[in-house]
């Protein structure tokens, strides 16, 4: 069983500029005391192609950590667009927001993002070289994918 | 018989649903739990599940799932009495669940699940097991929960706390199930083994610790006949016992080469019935909790019948009924795979199944289909002629009933004094907190548990308080907000230490008991890791034979060291000038005269013996010592200081040659231009220690001499001459304490002017592990450190050594005895020196200032042993000078070995004989009461009759004794007064009943001395009650 158990994420600002930084509020249970700090990042995921284009956004420790329900917020810094291909800008892509203990993950939340035009005439007509200010993000928040991985915690060994 | 199978009754999977392998009705038979290969427990409502063919019904199917395993969960069960849920699972983990007030708070996070009815919570993780948990069990009065596994270990948990109490380890293979007799007196175990291992047990009080549960949870006896040839293919062997007591079902038996379910006759354990017709193993079998009778309610009733259901690999239910030798129903069709688990409601009526095909399935009987169920009063009946419903043992007479209400009702009165000290308030607001839910209940107020809605803040958006501070490796860190502490933590229940802790805090620990140790003072100039000693061992030179020179010599040597080298040990002469072997040419020359040896040193040096054997190390000498006298708090009055001024060599001459050494007495104050010298003396030898009280100063000189001076400065006796340099001085009242450096151990009564010990002074040999290290070493060798010398009240020496052994010299007895050791501390459970319990006085704070060294004759020894113990503590186990003791003994505990299975609890009470040995030694008064009570409950737990009556007897006395019996005294009793340390005999037996009061088996034994002491009304006397 899992000491730290996800409990909630909530996606404090969303739609948002495509520019503007990440905030999740996160709320999770602690059954036991830990030894060490949780590990949490943001990834995002640049490209659908390749993983190369992947983004770690930002990543934060989090600790001490009292036994009972606790919540936090967690803010990150939107991609670098340089290193995004033009043409992966826009469209649908994916974040991954990840937990690790002792550098061993075990949960995983994957969202789908949105990339578009707020205004229609841009987005009828897409710029081949997009015009970054007028992306509008869109993280599709009620349809999170949690992974689990079963680890070892302080009290297993 | 109607068949029920909702569609969404199921785990779901991805491609098919989950295997199920366990299923449980709550004890209302409102839920259903089962357990799947997905990890999850769900909860189901069986209205709903009984209600799935009626589209009008709309409440709630599910009512909670829970994912706390990471592995396929085995085996779900509720707890009879409806308070918990227990699952345990191939994560070698059980959890245990409850079902908390108010609105679930939140689904599983991302997953599909629907939303929760209720809020079943995760109460405790039970850590125990080394492979899957294959099976549980709850006791009937859900004081105890037992889980068996793939490990071959049986686990037994309380069922209040969740502490384990016991790992049963008979098994030689997979343990598979575990059923509970419903008279609560044994359960029973079934094993890949190929045995089923019925276990004997009394039901532990809600607040049991796995010390006092050593002697429960024996092995009653094996049933090995009907396995013998049995397939260890199954995943489970549920076994079931009949709720009238009489017959234990057991799965996966065979009758010669046919599977069975083998029915196990209680008492005798015979197996004389077999139930066959299943063509696989059988996996599980349960029994209707109900009886039944043939005919209806209120008719003529005939005997009462049972029903039991099995089922197992060959995917058929049979349904038996105990009066048809054929089943009454048999079924092939309800499951594609082998069924795991059956499981009644309470009414007896409706059967759930699960099966490893995923499906989860209730069987309907109609009524009188199985008989017309009798009322549940009837049950109470039938087991009743097993002793259900009270303890083992049966109450022999009105004074045994009596002692044991007042045996209970005091242990009542203790937990509700406690309960009201920690809640800060007089007992009378605790009014009945009895068991472990009262606790919970009484505890919560006290801010520690957290209200348990876990409701999310209104706004979301509200801002959090939170500051980013980087890691030391540039990584941002931040400390999350706790929402709220939850439900799970010990916050619930605090465990027995926690409370402990809480009460321990009340009374400031080490400090508030120090302030009643009856000890002097410690030396304030001792160096650190205490005062070296060293052994000159017994060993003699060989004799240097001159009359054949050298090659005879070495000849002489080399036989001795031939006969050595087998084992032996070679005859030599003890002559002045050496060892000679015998038959050396020495011996011979002399015509064969028989040498009497001159010179002997005895192997172990007596204490009132020559003592050179040790070397103390000598204090230096210091320009000043001082000493102040001890005062009692009142800092801001002038304080007396005792001032020993030694002066520098002179330069240029003889080491010797000093100017005199000055003593001065001074009352200073806060001023320095205020201080007073109030006497001044001169020595002529520089003065190495000086110690004194309100009765008397003493110095000692670097020659050995001690002087000694009334508080005005008069000398009180001609200087005492030592035999070597003093290495320690102390004392307490009028007791003085010198060491010297050869290890005399000197004590004076300084009033009467008397020695304590006979001969002057003891030697501290004994002491320094001389008798196992000074053997055949002819040179020097390191004995163990002396921490502190010191002195009660009574003048009675106390000495600590560094490897942790506390010595005391018994001057009766006129030995030196060990109190404390490193032994115990490793050994024995009661080995808890920061536990205040035995320390605690009940009465008197030591405030009479008219006594400044708080000498009261009840205060004798007091806190002496815990003193020792701490000493043990810290030496032994914190300095780890006792690792490889610790190892063993760990080694011991953890896996008995043949001959060692009882060790632990055998050191322990030897541990609390020794300590209680110990008080009576040191006259330690409250120790004494404390220990005696301690004891009591211990030897009557684990069921000890010979110490038991012995230890009555001993209390009684000779002079009490007439007055009960007529027998005569025999063993060892305390003392022969009508006091034993300061208590009357009479108020130490009274006690020690009422704690042994409560054993039923050793009430033969104790009832007369209750009714000695009038314990019991002696009113009723002749009645007997009769029972069972």
């Amino acid at each position: 069983m899992a000491t730290v158990s996800l409990l909630n994420v909530a996606v404090r600002n969303n739609p948002a500029q495509f520019t503007s930084p990440y905030e999740f509020e996160i709320t999770f249970e602690c059954l036991e005391p830990l030894q060490k700090d949780l590990e949490w990042k943001l990834t995002y995921v640049g490209s659908a192609t390749s993983s190369e284009h992947d983004q770690e956004l930002d990543s934060l420790l989090v600790g001490p950590i009292p036994v009972g329900v606790n919540k936090f917020v967690f803010e990150a810094d939107p991609p670098n667009t340089s290193r995004i291909p033009a043409t992966e800008i826009l469209g649908v892509t994916v974040i991954l927001l990840s937990c690790s203990y002792d550098d061993r993950e075990f949960v995983r939340v994957g969202y789908y993002v949105n990339n578009e035009y707020m205004d229609e005439a841009l987005a009828a007509e897409p710029p081949a070289k997009p015009v970054i200010e007028k992306v509008r993000r869109n993280i599709l928040a009620e349809k999170p994918r949690v992974t689990r991985f079963a680890i070892k915690w302080d009290s297993e060994e | 018989m109607r068949f029920t199978k909702p569609l969404w009754l199921h785990h779901a999977g991805e491609k098919k649903d989950h295997e199920v392998y366990s299923c449980h009705v709550s004890p209302d038979g409102t839920r259903l739990a089962t357990a799947a290969g997905d990890g999850h427990v769900r909860i189901w409502s069986t209205e709903a599940i009984l209600n799935a063919s009626d589209s009008a019904y709309t409440k709630p199917k599910q009512l909670a799932s829970l994912s706390y395993h990471s592995g396929t969960v085995h085996s779900v069960r509720f707890s009879p009495n409806g308070k918990y849920l227990a699952s345990g699972a191939d994560d070698k983990i059980v959890c245990v669940y409850n079902l908390e007030p108010g609105a679930p708070a939140h689904t599983t996070f991302g997953s599909k699940e629907e939303q929760p009815v209720e809020n079943w919570r995760i109460f405790r993780r039970l850590i125990g097991h080394d492979n899957d948990v294959q099976d549980l069990g709850w006791s009937h009065d859900s004081s105890i929960l037992v889980s068996v596994g793939l490990d071959s270990k049986v686990v037994v948990w309380n069922g209040s706390t969740f502490e384990k109490l016991k790992t049963l380890s008979q098994h030689q293979s997979h343990v598979k199930g575990i059923c509970f007799d419903p008279a609560n007196k044994y359960f029973a175990t079934a094993s890949d083994d190929r045995s089923i291992k019925i276990y004997r047990f009394t039901s532990p009080p809600p607040n049991a610790t796995a010390y006092d549960q050593t002697s429960n949870f024996t092995l009653e006896t094996s049933v090995t006949a009907p396995f013998a040839t049995s397939p260890l293919t199954t995943y489970f062997r549920r076994c079931s016992w009949s709720p009238d007591g009489m017959h234990l079902a057991a799965a996966n038996a065979v009758n010669g080469p046919v599977s069975s379910v083998a029915i196990v006759q209680r008492g005798n354990w015979e197996s004389n019935i077999n139930l066959i017709g299943h063509e696989g193993p059988v996996e599980t079998c349960a029994f209707s909790p109900r009886l039944f009778s043939p005919r209806p309610h209120g008719e003529q009733q005939g005997a009462t019948v049972t029903i039991v259901a099995c089922a197992g690999q060959d995917r058929t239910l049979s349904v038996w009924n105990t009066t048809f030798p054929r089943p009454f129903v048999t079924t092939q069709e309800l499951a594609a795979k082998s069924i795991s688990d059956l499981a009644w409601s309470p009414d007896g009526e409706t059967l759930f199944l699960t099966s490893l095909d995923g499906t989860i399935a209730a069987v309907v009987f109609e009524t009188g289909e199985l008989g017309y169920p009798v009322e549940v009063g009837e049950n109470v009946k039938a087991l009743a002629k097993f002793g259900a419903g009270r303890r083992v043992g049966i109450i022999e007479g009105a004074d045994s009933l009596r002692l044991e209400e007042g045996s209970k009702a005091g242990e009542l009165r203790g937990v509700e004094g406690r309960m009201g000290e920690l809640m800060g308030d007089g007992p009378a607001q605790t009014g009945a907190l009895v068991n472990g839910d009262a606790e919970t209940a009484a505890v919560k107020p006290n801010g520690v548990a957290a209200e348990p809605t876990l409701a999310p803040p209104k706004d979301p958006a509200e801002k959090l308080k939170q500051r980013v501070t980087i890691t030391k490796d540039g990584k941002k860190r931040i400390a999350p907000l706790l929402v709220s502490s939850s439900n799970t933590g010990e916050a619930k229940l605090p465990r027995p230490q926690l409370q402990a802790a809480v009460g321990a805090g009340g009374h400031a620990s080490d400090e508030a008991a120090g302030k009643i140790l009856d000890l002097s003072k410690p030396y304030d100039g001792l160096p650190k890791g205490g005062i070296a000693s060293l052994l000159l061992g017994n060993k003699r030179k060989y004799a240097e034979v001159e009359a054949d020179g050298e090659e005879e010599r070495k000849r002489g040597e080399k036989r001795v060291a031939a006969v050595q080298a087998t084992g032996a040990v070679p005859i030599v002469h003890n002559t002045a000038d050496g060892l000679v072997p015998a038959s050396a040419s020495a011996g011979a020359a002399e015509g064969g005269k028989v040498e009497i040896p001159e010179v002997l040193r005895p192997a172990v040096v007596s204490s009132s013996l020559s003592v050179s054997q040790i070397r103390l190390a000598v204090p230096m000498v210091r320009s000043v010592i001082l000493r102040p006298l001890d005062t009692d708090h009142d800092n801001n009055e002038a304080s007396i200081v005792f001032e020993a001024r030694n002066s520098p060599p002179r330069p240029g001459s003889r080491a010797q040659d000093r100017e005199p050494t000055r003593i001065t007495l001074t009352r200073r104050s806060n001023s320095p231009s205020q201080s007073q010298v109030l006497w001044q003396d001169f020595l002529p030898r520089p003065a190495v220690l000086c110690t004194g009280n309100r009765h008397f100063w003493a110095v000692a000189c670097e020659d050995g001499s001690v002087h000694t001076w009334t508080p005005a400065g008069r000398r009180l006796t001609n200087a005492m001459v030592l035999e070597a340099q003093p290495v320690m001085l102390d004392c307490r009242g009028w007791w003085l304490l010198v060491v010297t450096a050869v290890g005399g151990v000197f004590v004076w009564d300084m009033r009467g002017l008397k020695a304590k010990f006979g001969g002057g002074s003891v030697s501290l040999a004994p002491v320094l592990d001389a008798a196992s290290t000074a053997q055949g070493q002819g040179h020097l060798t390191a004995a163990p450190s002396l921490m502190f010398a010191r002195l009660n009240s009574q003048g009675v020496v106390v000495v600590g050594m560094s490897n942790g052994d506390g010595f005391c010299y018994n001057g009766d007895m006129g030995i030196w005895q060990r109190l404390s050791e490193g032994w115990w501390a490793v050994g024995s459970q009661y080995w808890n020196t920061s536990d205040t319990s035995h320390t605690q006085t009940s009465t008197k704070p030591n405030t009479n200032g008219n006594i400044l060294d708080g000498i009261h004759a009840e205060n004798i020894s007091a806190g002496l042993l815990p003193y020792l113990e701490r000493h043990t503590t810290s030496h032994a186990l914190l300095r780890g000078r006792s690792f490889f003791l610790q190892r063993l003994v760990k080694n011991i505990i953890s896996r008995p070995t043949e001959g060692f299975e009882n060790f632990e609890a055998t050191v322990s009470v030897a541990h609390l004989e020794n300590r209680l040995a110990a008080a009576y030694t040191l006259s330690a008064r409250e120790e004494f009461r404390v220990g005696l009570v301690m004891y009591a409950k211990r030897i009557g737990a684990e069921g000890l009759r010979g110490k038991v009556e012995e230890l009555l007897t001993g209390l009684m006395g000779e002079g009490m004794f007439d007055a009960v019996e007529d027998g005569e005294t025999e063993g060892v009793e305390w003392g022969s007064k009508e006091e034993i340390v300061g208590w009357p005999r009479e108020v130490l037996l009274k006690e020690v009943v009422m704690v042994l009061g409560k054993h039923r088996d050793l009430q033969r034994v104790v009832v007369p001395y209750a009714r000695f002491l009038g314990v019991v009304d002696a009113g009723g006397g002749g009645g007997m009650v009769v029972d069972g």
